[in-house]
């Protein structure tokens, strides 16, 4: 490679980089800014979830966000972390006895109670209040302000938070309700930006129109007319809440006759009722899964229960569940059931268990935590996913319910090991006939990759393979090619010093010889000493001119690179044989076949230090030159009729040590023979390795096609 | 590159070449099938007697048939790894048939999946499944429901059609146990509604439950005429606590499942009579499938045993050896 073409290579690849750099720095700044993405208008659809769930069961459902949990602290988070003064609003509903509202720059969120630093506002039920307060994980309550009108669960409110400097300020109305607002919190060591949320706290809870505006968008908007919430009994509220078949009061209610008067018995001493006449019973438990069936667990088991109208009801919730049990499956199931809820409490944690004991069929219709490596995914009934797990020697399904699983598969691989928790249920109106069980997961947060795939799946190892090739073969292009600038180099630096030689000592040998002529021309006739001594200085300075010629010519190695190493040869010899008598003849074939430039070069000096020891030494008449080329050697010959010599190995001269030596550094032999007064013949064999390691380099014109 | 490296490579592909080679012939000689066709046959447990009689059915069978059997269960009849391990070992192995009793309707459902997948033909035997019938998969069945029924008839006739019973041996997840209380309660609800089941309770698969339940049953009912028990395992329980509070006259006991020591109590007249599995015609009956379906004949889809009720009066007889594996 030219010098200029790698100043250019190199020049080109620091101007690029700094224009990526530069291009990225830009984007960071840009990106980086505390209004990046405002205003931001949540949507709450399958396609665009960004959302991040820190507890809870949260799922989209036309433009809602709804946690049916009971979770204490339950965060759904979205937004940037460097949102600075912006106005937060939205509408939402409390499912239950607790409380609900929204978050502002929120950071460092885990999952738990008050496990984050942010801002919060929300509206609580145990004293009817709007509350803003500050997480640090801890709470601290800053100001509190009386609602005019007691909490009502599934109404909408609207609440507003913003944050602006170090100022925080909060407000809330509803329909019929007349706007409440808090005193402002001004907290000089306030957290300064952060991204935004939704919160419930003991409940669940329904959100919608969440929006972040900046400042001035909000003033701006603030100055227009307010728009009107629906009313709670609209098409939004029978879309999300339906509720019917239920007593949420606790008390028993009217009409029921006795039908709560039963005494109530475990769920696992429901498989000791009579098989026939479904008989009725009555079980406690908490609420475990609310879709696509309702089970309830207690201390003793799960059991699924039927009811004929929707019922209203959240994960957590401690009920009293009647009804007619059926025992012809293998699994007790309460139809027609009737609820009555006793309070709302923190959802059950699950119990940890390996697919084997799951398969048992004892922790059915319970809540459960288990892991197995991810096989398919596929599409189920409903929208929903199914996947297909394998965990030991049990095989097992899991079904994921429509809405956000979706967006939280993507990207995880096949052969991942994945972390799920559901209901185990054997009831083969959800599994296959060949599983043992099936795990109806509650939401898309209740499952987590805990492995990636393992490195030794074959599609890896197939892909390693390659890659380790592709650096092999990297790698060895590199060498060679740092190899062929080396030689390169060398030959530059040869070609150099002939240039010298020719340019000073040559020159000046003409020079000598010019003057020594014109000396001896000078010189008058009868000075017979002088005359001598003047033809000696002019026979050892055209001596000494040929000599430097020969130099010059044994230096000069571009012609290998043009004409090849056999009619590079040719023409050393009849340089050095130029106006003599001897005769060169060259033998052999130019095959086509690459030889790597080091074999090549080593064969070029070898055949030239014995075509001038010929010359030198042997006095011969023709000198026959022969090159052989097979698939994987090749052969070189010098041959001469001179006088020859005794072939001593322990008498070598210098030259004949330098050729073997050069011999070997290829791997090659040489072997010189010669008797006096038959010639002598040099010969040099030289292994030449597969084309195919080097038919990819020869391509990239590393190697000429010639020899 | 140097002759030195591809002496070295040849050198190295023909190595590779010689371990494929051997690896693969040795594939070849392990899948082959050898010269005698090979039936597995994997009970819930080995040693007692319904599953020995079951054995020596299997075993004429595979002697008639010229066929090799290979018999081996776990210890006990809930070591449901145990089985899972050994489905898995003959799947893997070079066996023509499996006929399997399973010890778990669930557990057992992943791996008898890949013994299928395999392309043994399966017959299970005892209990049905889940899974559906096919081709390469068959059911010969004890008549469970009938097994409860006749239970709760010779309970119905000891106590004199009226009285206070307990059911012992539940299990939640033994499809075959369930079948046998749904035919003893079937049958005692429509033919002998003066008969009051004071309580239905577990102990299945462990003596020492249902010793625990037959005591608390006792001592709650002292107006109970008799007990009827679902399992072996059960009865022995019953039968323990029964006899320990000398209540064996005063409480009749009916009980499912044959076993050595309960054919002993049965003959003394400890007990009143046992139903039992007619296991020697289910072992039989299911090696003659496999060596069907190895020919080519499908599997038939179902195929239910009766029972038989054995009492002192029959224990003897030649019908009953068939039950019980004694000779006559």
């Amino acid at each position: 490679m030219k010098q200029n073409s790698r100043r250019k290579l190199i020049l080109s690849t620091t101007v690029l980089s700094i224009l990526a750099t530069g291009i990225l720095g830009t984007r960071q700044l840009y990106v980086s800014r505390p209004d990046y993405g405002l205003p931001y208008y949540a949507r709450f659809t399958q396609a665009e979830d960004r959302w991040t769930a820190l507890g809870g069961t949260w799922e989209v459902a036309e433009g809602y966000m709804r946690n049916d949990s009971n979770d204490r602290g339950a965060k759904l988070l979205t937004g940037l972390p460097n949102w600075k003064d912006y106005v937060l609003e939205g509408d939402f509903q409390l499912l239950g006895e607790g409380s609900a509202g929204v978050l502002a720059r929120v950071t460092e969120a885990e999952v738990g109670e008050n496990s984050f630093k942010g801002y919060y506002v929300g509206i609580r039920t145990i004293d009817n209040s709007l509350d803003l307060g500050a997480f640090d994980f801890a709470y601290h309550e800053a100001a509190k302000v009386t609602l005019p009108e007691p909490v009502r669960l599934f109404r909408w409110y609207h609440v507003k938070l913003k944050v602006e400097g170090c100022r925080i300020t909060a407000s809330a109305w509803a329909e019929g309700m007349r706007e409440v607002k808090t005193a402002p919190l001004n907290d000089p060591d306030c957290f300064r930006s952060g991204s935004i949320g939704l919160r419930s706290n003991g409940t669940g809870g329904v959100w919608r129109n969440v929006s972040v505006t900046s400042i001035k968008l909000a003033e701006d908007a603030e100055n227009r007319p307010a728009q009107n919430l629906p009313s709670s009994d609209g098409a939004a509220r029978q879309r999300v809440v339906l509720q019917t078949g239920i007593n949420r009061s606790g008390t028993k209610p009217a009409g029921e006759g006795g039908l709560f008067m039963l005494t109530t018995q475990t769920v696992l001493s429901l498989q000791f009722l009579p098989p026939f006449g479904a008989p009725m019973a009555s079980v406690r438990g908490s609420v475990v899964l609310t879709r696509p069936a309702i089970y309830v667990q207690d201390s003793t088991g799960g059991v699924e229960v039927q009811s004929d109208s929707a019922t209203p009801l959240k994960i957590g919730d401690e009920v009293e569940v009647t009804g007619e049990v059926n025992l012809d499956k293998s699994s007790p199931v309460i139809r027609k059931a009737r609820f009555r809820i006793l309070r709302e409490t923190v959802p059950i944690s699950p119990a940890v268990a390996t697919a084997n004991q799951i398969a048992d069929g004892n922790l059915d219709g319970r809540f459960v935590q288990v892991e197995g490596y991810l096989r398919t995914i596929s599409a189920g009934t409903d929208d929903t996913i199914t996947l297909e797990l394998d965990a030991g020697t049990q095989s097992f399904h899991a079904i994921l319910p429509p809405g956000r699983s979706g967006s939280h598969l993507r990207g995880v691989a096949l052969e991942s090991r994945l972390r799920l928790r559901g209901i185990s249920v054997v009831d083969p109106r959800f599994k296959n006939a060949t599983d043992p069980f099936v795990i109806l997961v509650r939401s898309a947060e209740d499952f987590e990759v805990v492995a990636g795939p393992p490195w030794w799946r074959p599609s890896t190892l197939i892909l390693a393979s390659l890659v380790a090739l592709g650096l092999i073969f990297a790698f060895n292009y590199l060498y060679l090619l740092a190899k062929h600038w080396r030689l390169r180099a060398v030959a530059d630096e040869r070609e150099r010093l002939a240039h010298e030689i020719h340019d000073t000592l040559a020159q000046s040998f003409a020079g000598i010889g010019f003057q020594l002529q014109a000396i001896r021309n000078s010189v008058p006739g009868g000075a017979g000493a002088l005359e001598d001594q003047v033809d000696l200085a002019m026979l050892m300075a055209r001596s000494s001119h040929q000599e430097a010629r020969r130099h010059i010519a044994s230096l000069r190695p571009e012609s290998l690179g043009h004409i090849g190493l056999l009619p590079a040869l040719r023409e050393c010899a009849e340089r050095m044989v130029k106006n003599g008598s001897v005769t060169v003849e060259t033998y052999g074939e130019d095959s086509g076949r690459s030889v790597p430039p080091r074999v090549k070069d080593t064969l070029y000096r070898i055949g030239q230090e014995a075509i001038a020891n010929s010359i030198r030494h042997a006095q011969p008449g023709t000198i026959r030159i022969r090159l052989q080329r097979t698939r994987a050697s090749i052969c070189l010959s010098v041959e001469d009729d001179g006088e020859g010599f005794i072939a001593d190995s322990n008498r070598a001269g210098f030259g004949l040590l330098g050729m073997r030596k050069r011999a070997e550094s290829i791997s090659g032999t040489l072997t010189v023979k010669s008797t006096p007064r038959t010639g002598t013949l040099v010969e040099v064999k030289a292994t030449v390795g597969s084309r195919f390691l080097y038919w990819p380099w020869r391509r990239a014109g590393l190697f000429p096609r010639d020899i | 590159m140097s002759g030195k490296t591809t002496r070295a490579s040849v050198w190295t592909i023909g190595v590779l070449c010689l371990i494929v080679l051997a690896v693969g012939t040795h594939w070849i000689q392990s899948r082959r099938a050898p010269t005698i066709p090979s039936i597995a046959f994997i009970p819930q447990t080995a040693g007692a007697m319904l599953w020995e009689v079951e054995h020596l059915g299997a075993t004429l069978a595979a002697d008639k048939l010229k066929c090799h059997l290979y018999w081996n269960a776990p210890t006990s009849e809930t070591d449901v790894a145990g089985q899972i391990s050994l489905i898995d070992k003959v799947a893997r192995g070079t066996y023509q048939g499996l006929v399997l009793a399973p010890n778990h309707p669930l557990s057992i459902l992943t791996p008898l999946r890949r013994a299928l997948a395999s392309g043994l033909p399966v017959v299970i035997v005892s209990a049905p499944l889940d899974l559906p019938a096919n081709d390469k998969l068959g059911y010969i069945v004890n008549d469970d429901e009938k097994m409860g029924e006749l239970a709760a008839a010779e309970v119905a006739r000891i106590i004199g059609g009226k009285g206070s019973i307990a059911l012992v041996g539940f299990a939640r997840y033994a499809p075959g146990v369930k079948s046998r209380v749904r035919g003893a309660e079937r049958f005692l609800v429509s033919r002998f509604p003066k008969i009051h089941i004071v309580r239905r309770s577990a102990g299945a698969y462990s003596a020492s439950r249902s010793e625990e339940v037959t005591n608390s049953t006792v001592d709650a009912h002292p107006e109970l005429k008799a007990i009827l028990s679902f399992t072996a395992t059960s009865t022995r329980g019953v039968y323990t606590v029964l006899k320990s509070r000398s209540l064996q006259q005063a409480i009749q006991l009916v009980g499912c499942e044959q076993d050595s020591d309960l054919m002993d109590y049965l003959s003394k007249g400890e007990i009143a009579a046992i139903v039992a599995e007619n296991t020697y015609r289910m072992g039989y009956q299911a090696v003659e499938l496999i060596a069907a379906s190895m020919a080519g004949k499908p599997l038939p889809t179902l195929s239910v045993v009766p029972p038989m009720l054995l009492t002192k009066g029959n224990i003897n007889s030649a019908e009953a050896s068939l039950f019980t594996g004694v000779p006559k």
